[in-house]
């Protein structure tokens, strides 16, 4: 039996080491090396190692196994392309593939744009201006899964959300249980939670608007509205669109409070495309079908991201 | 001195010690050893969980042997036990586990029987014959006896006596449905025609509407074992000897012949819109309740009915929490008078309910494994808890999720040992155990047939799937017999994936069936 180290064989460990170790000795015989070079590949050794195992080796595992017909108790075999063919014709992948899709675009939008209000409203010179700072931020620093327990006593059936609807004669709404709200209430939690990060990018990024430029377009303008579009905007956009990007990745990521709050349920209301992938491959052990799913994911992520990438202009500041 | 002397001395004061040190070590045999034993994150005082804890001192104290109580959270009790197993962590030297997980440590060969541990009088003796007949199978597989006698799960109705018996009720009852109701119902559709009627209406008096039925259908709960519950007259059909399987009317799952899932059988169907039905009796935020709110509820006082694991009368003992002690009624489930034939394919009437034997659930007990390096200390924990007075302590304190299952635990006119007083000293409401213990008697000894329990590899992902579509059948987002039609081809594709002709032979043993 192999012994495992950081959740690796041994064995797998050795391998690692003596290859790096060998490329060095080979490095080492090739003409013009010098000691600084040494030195640079010594320091770099680590991350290269790093990357290796724990990024491109467990990448082409996952790859390799998503061709595979694969399972704890399953006698492995070749699967050619079936893992990935289900998928298209399963309503599950298609019902995780809808939510996750109208999770992002909801919830990111409505982080972003209430991120971006909050952020124009601090930057003015009001009293107690860092006070709102830190209150704003509060919500960034509660653990996705924490939040999703608590929320459970939150939106419970007499807990202080319905409490409160109940004076206005509303409710009680099922903010779990009801497969049309359901979606709404993991929204909420997540706008909740992250509009303060878009908030604390965007802020940084209005900070570096030269005060002297809106003064001046205002006076030739008399419009906040074109101020706005003409220099604020330009100025805050690059980051803008790191707060998007880095949003957009992790949206597409959900888990952790549907997972706690509702298990994806009702049904498969709130079931996300990670809640697939790891029921598949970690619930239900079907290793092969769980890769098919994330070798997926990784792909859309690389052309959504490559498309992003070419249209976000970072260099331009000015239109 | 002289050197001999002083040489006699010195064996001599090694004599005594060796001999002081043996005698401990026979009093605490298994004196620095630990053993890692897993079970159902619940807490110190929740299921399970909480007779391990509450134990844990006085078995470390008479063996030496120090426990170390690894908790789990439901759902990821199998990914846990089938990871550390499969990659050989070597994480749990036994695990107080669900017997459906049977199958899959069966097929990796991954337990240890323990017949030989039973007859060697070192180990705390405990008496299998003791347990039910409908309970004994759990412990087996093809003959060979994994498990000692610890919880034994079925489900059975617990209702509001004190409002069901109330003259007032009943005649108001009579006055919208046209019949006089049983208390307690014999039929699931009388069940849900009461149900319906007390749905909304402030029967308790505390000025706000309250519910006729509390129920989990939480996903990633146990909804589906409850539906299983409630599918059962309506799909097994009684003739059978003592709840054996001979063809697909009553093996409730799969055709043991073909491995065909049953699951979208018109008599599932029928249960399925009985569940809907139900759904809609009691509070819309039953689809995110998991067990705890769904008990939350009843021992508030504010449903009617529940049905469930044998917990619920246990904790209606806690005044903690309780407003409901003293007032409940308890009952073996509901049958129907219209079953499906799944071998002719056709329904039958019956003049009287089809009552089932249920022993549906996790039956939580402690698995060993053979990567355990004390494989023995790990009996001995199991051999513990399965001691007659440690059982019933267990059972008469409801925190512990333990269950009756074994014969002395039923009062003396029901052949067993147990007296009224042994329940009331351990805190029970005098009606409140006369009802409990006349349940269980019902359960296990007035079923025409008997509910098998799924044991076999992969049980996990079948049931899961019936999971995701009940869900969503209650719910409304997909209808009754489309929910149903979706589980049966999902559990095709988990045969295929395990292999169909495997997944047959391992039903077959599970169910007994021999063609």
């Amino acid at each position: 039996m192999d012994f495992l180290f950081l959740g690796l064989p041994v064995s797998r460990w050795l391998v690692l080491f003596f290859g790096i170790a060998i490329i060095i000795a080979i490095l080492r015989q090739l003409p013009g090396h010098t000691k600084e070079k040494h030195i640079k590949i010594f320091f770099l050794a680590p991350t290269i190692i790093w990357i290796v195992g724990m990024v491109i080796y467990p990448l082409i595992y996952a790859l390799i196994i998503s061709f595979q017909n694969r399972g704890a108790g399953v006698t492995t075999s070749f699967a050619g392309l079936d893992n990935y063919a289900r998928l298209f014709k399963d309503y599950k992948f298609w019902a995780s593939v809808r939510f996750t899709a109208k999770f992002v675009v909801i919830a990111v939008t409505v982080e972003l744009g209430l991120g971006f209000v909050l952020a124009l409203l601090v930057n003015r010179d009001i009293k107690a201006q860092k006070f709102f700072r830190l209150i704003f931020l509060l919500p960034l620093f509660t653990p996705p899964v924490a939040l999703g327990f608590l929320a459970f006593t939150v939106v419970h059936e007499s807990g202080p959300f319905n409490v409160f609807l109940s004076l206005f004669g509303i409710g009680p709404v099922a903010w779990t249980a009801d497969p049309g709200v359901a979606p709404i209430t993991i929204m909420l939690l997540d706008i909740w939670e992250w509009t303060p990060f878009c908030f604390l990018v965007i802020l940084a990024g209005l900070q570096l608007v030269p005060e002297e430029l809106e003064e001046a377009a205002y006076m030739d303008t008399n419009s906040n509205f074109q101020v706005f579009r003409r220099v604020t905007f330009p100025f805050v956009r690059p980051a803008f669109l790191t707060v998007m990007m880095l949003r957009l990745l992790e949206a597409l990521k959900l888990f952790d409070v549907p997972y706690a709050l509702t298990y994806g349920g009702p049904g498969l209301a709130t079931e996300s495309y990670s809640i697939l992938t790891y029921k598949t491959a970690l619930k239900h052990f079907a290793l092969g079908r769980g890769a098919a799913l994330a070798i997926m994911f990784l792909a859309t992520i690389l052309i959504l991201f490559s498309l992003l990438f070419r249209i976000s202009r970072f260099s331009k500041v000015y239109e | 001195m002289r050197r001999r002397e002083v040489g006699f001395i010195i064996l001599g004061v090694f004599a005594i010690v060796l001999v002081l040190t043996s005698m401990a070590a026979a009093e605490k045999p298994y004196a620095g050893v630990t053993i890692n034993i897993g079970v159902l994150g619940a807490g110190q005082k929740g299921a399970i969980s909480g007779g391990l804890y509450q134990w844990r001192s006085e078995w470390e104290d008479m063996t030496g042997a120090k426990l170390n109580i690894i908790e789990v959270p439901i759902a990821q009790i199998r990914e846990k036990i089938i990871t550390d197993l499969y990659t050989g962590a070597g994480g749990f030297d036994g695990f107080d586990g669900p017997v459906w997980l049977m199958g899959d440590l069966v097929k990796g060969d991954f337990l240890v029987p323990i017949e030989g541990y039973m007859k060697d009088p070192k180990f705390p003796q405990w008496n299998p014959e003791d347990v039910v007949e409908p309970q004994r199978s759990i412990h087996f597989w093809k003959g060979v006896r994994y498990l000692a006698s610890n919880d034994y799960d079925c489900h059975t109705l617990i209702y509001r006596k004190d409002i069901l018996t109330d003259p007032k009720w009943q005649a108001a009852f009579k006055k919208e449905k046209g019949y006089d109701y049983n208390v307690p119902p014999r039929t699931w559709e009388e069940l849900a025609d009461m149900a319906e009627f007390f749905n909304g209406k402030d029967w308790n008096g505390d000025g706000k509407p309250d519910h006729g039925i509390s129920q989990s259908w939480k996903k990633g709960e146990q909804a589906m074992w409850h539906f299983f519950s409630l599918a059962s007259p309506y799909m097994i059909v009684p003739g059978a000897k003592e709840g054996r399987v001979t063809d697909a009317s009553n093996s409730y799952w799969f055709d043991p012949d073909t491995m065909r899932p049953l699951i979208n059988e018109p008599g599932y169907v029928q249960a399925m819109e009985m569940a809907v039905r139900l759904y809609k009796a009691g509070s819309p935020a039953q689809a995110g309740w998991g067990l705890g709110e769904m008990w939350g509820d009843f021992l508030a006082g504010n449903a009617i009915f529940n049905y469930g694991y044998g917990d619920h009368g246990a904790l209606v003992q806690e005044e903690e929490r309780s407003k409901v002690k003293g007032k409940i009624g308890c009952s073996i489930l509901p049958g129907t008078k219209k079953i499906w034939n799944a071998k002719t394919q056709q329904w039958i009437q019956m003049d009287a309910p089809n009552f089932v034997v249920n022993t549906i659930g996790p039956s939580w007990s402690v698995f060993i494994f053979k990567q355990s390096k004390h494989p023995e200390v790990v009996y001995h924990l199991a051999a513990f808890h399965a001691q007659r007075e440690i059982h019933f302590w267990n059972v008469t304190h409801g925190f512990t999720g333990i269950n009756v299952g074994t014969y002395t635990e039923f009062f003396k006119e029901h052949g067993g040992q147990a007296t009224i007083d042994a329940w009331v000293e351990s805190g029970w409401d005098r009606n409140d155990a006369l009802e409990y213990e006349k349940a269980f008697y019902e359960n296990y000894f007035m079923g025409k047939v008997w509910l098998p329990n799924l044991r076999i590899p992969g049980t996990f992902q079948y049931v899961d799937a019936l999971d995701e579509q009940l869900q969503a059948a209650v719910t409304g987002q997909v209808s009754p017999k489309e929910a149903l039609e979706r589980c049966a081809q999902e559990w095709e594709d988990i045969t295929a994936q395990l292999g169909k002709e495997e997944q047959l032979r391992y039903f077959q043993e599970d169910v007994g069936y021999k063609k």
